[in-house]
């Protein structure tokens, strides 16, 4: 009789063969002093790894209290995560808008066709034959008037 | 069926254990236990039946560890997970246990995930569903895996028998 291989007996120490398997199993184990051995040898090896792996202190293990509010706390702080992230984000485009548009006001170019009462004006006359004066404001404020003949 | 309560208390233990020795850092198991029972108590309370909810626990313990896991580089050495003091256990018995917890470190994840859930006593059935490791293959994954073990412990002189 070949002997089982170690699959076998370990489906066997953990009690997962049928009933077919089981009675293989047995068979063999009171003839075969190896794999009887080999079989005592692997339940202690899975019974000290057991312990050892759940020696896990159940008592160190303290749970703590689960009420429903702690969610709310949960969502809260997430919240307040977001909102940490996009404050000094929208903060930053704000400045950015504003400083834009006031480097805009600063040195501001008016074109404009001069429609004065001094200039007659032909609307009959294309508009590329308009006259035009540009209007330049510095950054004092001062007002330069340029016309385009 | 079992109030939230109930599960809690029956469950967090377990569920502490099997993160701990994935995640082998503390805090970060006692906040992956609370995002998980947040989302059962959700899932619970806005209607949705889980009918195995221990299975359920140890699936969502598992992925959370791996997303864990895998956010974590380089991975913390998991001899940190040996948090557990033995206490008034003979100083034999505590290097048997030193050394399990040493052979346990150096498996791969996939086997340590099966000797974790293993080591909490669950089936082959049950190992299949929360891990997702087909059925048939169990057996011989961790006959594999305690070999693998087995071998660690005679290099380190343990004369277990």
């Amino acid at each position: 009789m070949s002997c089982i291989d170690d699959d076998l007996i370990q489906k066997y120490v953990d009690g997962e063969t049928n009933s077919s398997e089981r009675e293989y199993v047995e068979a063999h184990l009171s003839a075969c002093r190896k794999c009887s051995e080999k079989t005592e040898n692997r339940k202690l090896l899975t019974t000290a790894i057991k312990k050892s792996l759940r020696l896990s202190a159940k008592e160190a293990v303290i749970i703590p209290p689960f009420s429903p509010s702690s969610q709310q706390t949960s969502k809260n702080s997430h919240t307040l995560t977001r909102l940490s992230f996009f404050i000094p984000a929208a903060a930053v485009i704000l400045f950015i808008i504003l400083f834009a548009d006031r480097r805009k006001n600063e040195n501001m170019m008016v074109i404009e066709p001069n429609t004065g009462s001094s200039v007659d004006i032909d609307a009959n006359r294309p508009v590329s034959q308009f006259p035009l004066v540009l209007y330049y404001i510095d950054d004092e404020g001062n007002t330069y008037e340029y016309s385009v003949k | 069926m079992n109030s939230f309560e109930e599960i809690y208390a029956e469950n967090y233990r377990t569920m502490f254990r099997v993160a701990a020795r994935m995640v082998g850092n503390i805090e970060d198991v006692s906040d992956i236990l609370q995002e998980i029972f947040i989302d059962f108590f959700n899932k619970t309370s806005s209607g949705k039946i889980i009918q195995h909810p221990k299975s359920w626990l140890y699936r969502a313990t598992i992925n959370k560890c791996v997303d864990n896991h895998r956010s974590r580089k380089p991975l913390q050495d998991l001899d940190s997970a040996n948090y557990i003091q033995a206490g008034t256990e003979l100083v034999e018995a505590r290097e048997l246990n030193e050394i399990i917890v040493l052979a346990f470190s150096k498996l791969k994840p996939k086997e340590k995930l099966l000797a974790t859930v293993y080591s909490e006593g669950l089936s082959y059935k049950e190992i299949s569903e929360v891990t997702g490791i087909k059925f048939s293959s169990v057996g011989k994954m961790l006959s594999r895996t305690l070999k693998k073990m087995e071998i660690e412990l005679k290099k380190q002189k343990y004369e277990l028998y």
